[in-house]
C-alpha cells in the first residue's frame, strides 16, 4: 500500500503531462520513445499493451506523482521476453483491463498491481522517488 | 510470466537513465510527419518570395528539414488517441507536437504544432491532409512554447477529434 506524499489535485492526464514535460528540459532523464501513461487513466490497459507490444519504454505515473519506468531489456533476454509476451497475449485475462489503480480522492492510499506491470523482456525502475 | 525487478533511480542522477536501452524500431508514424514537412516547405517557399517584403525577409536555412533526436508520447483517455512530441537539439531547437488518432490500425495526425523555420504554427487537417496555411501559435523560445503547445493539444483534444472529418 502506497501512501501519497502530497495531494496532487490534477487529473490523471495532467499528471502524466507534468511528467512528460520534464523530458523537454532533461531529455536524457527518459529514453527516447517513452510513453507516459497515468496509472488511473481509464484507457491504461489498452495503451500499456500497445506500447509494450511495440517494445518501447513506459513511464507509469502513479496518483501521487511518482513514476515507474519500464524499459525493455537488451540482447537475448529481450528477444526471449518478446516471444513470451506474444504467447501471453494469446490468453488475456478479464481482470487485466481498465486503469492500473482506481481513481480515488487526492491523498488517498492506493494499491499497485505489480503483476499487471510484469512484462516479459522488460525491467522496472522506481523513478522520480520523492521520499 | 516475466520477472519484475524493482530498483531505485534517484532523480538527481539522471545519467543512470542513459544506461537504459534506446528502443529500436519505434513505430511512430514517420510517413505522416514527413508528408507534413513536404507540404510545409512548399508553402514557406511561396511566402518568402511573394508575401514578405524583401527587407524583412529572414534567411532561410540551407536545410528545410527538421531534425529530431528525441520523442515521447502521452496517451489520452481514449484508447485510440495520443499526443506525440518530437524534439531536436540541446537546448531544444526544433519540435513537433501532434494530436493523433488511430484509424484502421494506423496513427493519423489530425492537429500539428511545430516551429518549422523558427516560427510556431498550428496546422489543422482536412481528413489526413494538412491544410496549407498554418496559424501563428505563439512567440518565444521553443522550450517555453512547447509545453504550451502540448497543453493546448490536450485541452482541445476532444473538440478537435469531434470536429475532425474522417476521410471515410
Amino acid at each position: 500500500m502506497n501512501q501519497p506524499t502530497d495531494t496532487p489535485a490534477s487529473s490523471p492526464l495532467d499528471r502524466a503531462t507534468e511528467s512528460a514535460l520534464r523530458a523537454i528540459d532533461a531529455p536524457d532523464r527518459y529514453p527516447s520513445g517513452t510513453s507516459f501513461i497515468a496509472a488511473d487513466l481509464q484507457s491504461f490497459d489498452a495503451h500499456f499493451r500497445r506500447v509494450t507490444a511495440e517494445g518501447r519504454p513506459v513511464v507509469v505515473v502513479l496518483p501521487d506523482g511518482e513514476e515507474l519506468l519500464l524499459a525493455p531489456r537488451q540482447g537475448i533476454r529481450r528477444l526471449l521476453g518478446r516471444a513470451l509476451q506474444q504467447l501471453k497475449r494469446l490468453s488475456p485475462t478479464a481482470s487485466d483491463t481498465g486503469p492500473l489503480v482506481r481513481s480515488g480522492a487526492p491523498g488517498e492510499p492506493f494499491d499497485i498491481s505489480l503483476l499487471r506491470l510484469s512484462v516479459a523482456g522488460y525491467e522496472t525502475h522506481l523513478h522520480g522517488l520523492r521520499r | 510470466m516475466g520477472q519484475v525487478q524493482l530498483s531505485t533511480v534517484r532523480p538527481e542522477r539522471p545519467t543512470e537513465m542513459s544506461d537504459l536501452a534506446q528502443p529500436r524500431g519505434i513505430r511512430l508514424d514517420n510517413r505522416r510527419l514527413g508528408q507534413c514537412h513536404a507540404d510545409r516547405i512548399v508553402a514557406c517557399g511561396f511566402q518568402m518570395r511573394d508575401s514578405v517584403p524583401a527587407d524583412t525577409r529572414r534567411p532561410i536555412s540551407t536545410s528545410t528539414r527538421m531534425h529530431f533526436d528525441h520523442e515521447f508520447e502521452i496517451p489520452l483517455h481514449r484508447a485510440d488517441a495520443r499526443i506525440v512530441v518530437r524534439m531536436g537539439g540541446r537546448p531544444l531547437r526544433e519540435y513537433a507536437a501532434m494530436l493523433q488518432l488511430e484509424i484502421d490500425g494506423r496513427w493519423t495526425t489530425i492537429r500539428l504544432i511545430d516551429n518549422h523555420l523558427d516560427e510556431h504554427h498550428m496546422h489543422r487537417y482536412d481528413g489526413p491532409n494538412k491544410q496549407q496555411s498554418g496559424e501563428r501559435f505563439a512567440t518565444g523560445e521553443p522550450r517555453v512554447v512547447l509545453p504550451q503547445a502540448i497543453r493546448h493539444l490536450l485541452e482541445g483534444a476532444d473538440a478537435t477529434i469531434s470536429s475532425w472529418k474522417s476521410p471515410q
